[in-house]
């Protein structure tokens, strides 16, 4: 396992995801999300749990991302908050 | 219920390249699940995201008239039935709930002449089931969400 690998991966996954919180487009919150998801599968992928990390892949990448960009195609597009 | 969109480019990548991989993808998972880091639940997973994916472009009334949600309530059902009859069958023959070795597939392995132990055999089972309940339930997920938001804005 290389660690300088894994501590950029985990620096990403926590500025994700601060973007993630923090932006207001939906749109660009969703793919920050998703890009959470595939950071975190990686990070599982790299602890050799690779069952684990692809359904994260594909559930937290694929069908969450999907049914979010449906949800949000049904309402305004940014946040009010 | 969601809407057709315009874009002719959308419609042809989402319609020849996307969903045919994204299917063919899942199909992998799904038989190489016992091998390799797979299995029902994921591949359910992946080839629901396809069927979403063709919802969300192609629109729902022109992508779902081979799936649509009536058909899929009962093909949810009977993945749950494979898994709960796979799990019975063992029980009339004296063992416990979900005991694949006692399941009868001496038959099977004469048709096929493939040797395959009743264990391998009763995962297989279960893994069917598990992938059209999952697969099933994701797609009505995401019928039952935009249909009722639909008719939310529509009073």
């Amino acid at each position: 396992m290389i660690w300088q690998l894994e501590l950029a991966l985990f620096v990403m996954l926590i500025v994700v995801a601060i973007i993630a919180l923090e932006v207001d487009d939906l749109v660009a919150a969703l793919a920050a999300l998703t890009a959470y998801s595939f950071i975190a599968a990686a990070l599982l992928a790299m602890m050799s749990a690779v069952d684990v990390a692809l359904t994260e892949a594909s559930l937290g990448a694929g069908i969450t991302g999907v049914l979010l960009i449906g949800g949000i195609s049904l309402m305004r597009r940014r946040s009010v908050d | 219920m969601t809407d057709r969109h315009d874009s002719v480019i959308l419609h042809f990548v989402v319609r020849v390249f996307m969903v045919p991989f994204i299917v063919m993808f899942g199909a992998y998972v799904f038989i190489h699940g016992e091998l390799s880091p797979g299995g029902g639940f994921q591949a359910g997973a992946i080839v629901a995201s396809a069927f979403v994916l063709a919802r969300l472009t192609l629109g729902t009334e022109h992508a779902s008239p081979r799936f649509p949600t009536r058909y899929l309530i009962w093909l949810a059902s009977f993945g749950v039935g494979i898994y709960v009859i796979a799990g019975m069958v063992p029980m009339f023959y004296g063992a416990n709930y979900l005991d694949y070795n006692s399941l009868p597939t001496a038959w099977f392995n004469d048709i096929a002449e493939h040797h395959r132990t009743a264990r391998a055999m009763g995962i297989f089972i279960v893994e069917v089931g598990v992938f059209i309940g999952v697969f099933s339930v994701l797609v009505i997920m995401y019928d039952y969400l935009t249909l009722r938001f639909r008719e939310g804005e529509d009073d």
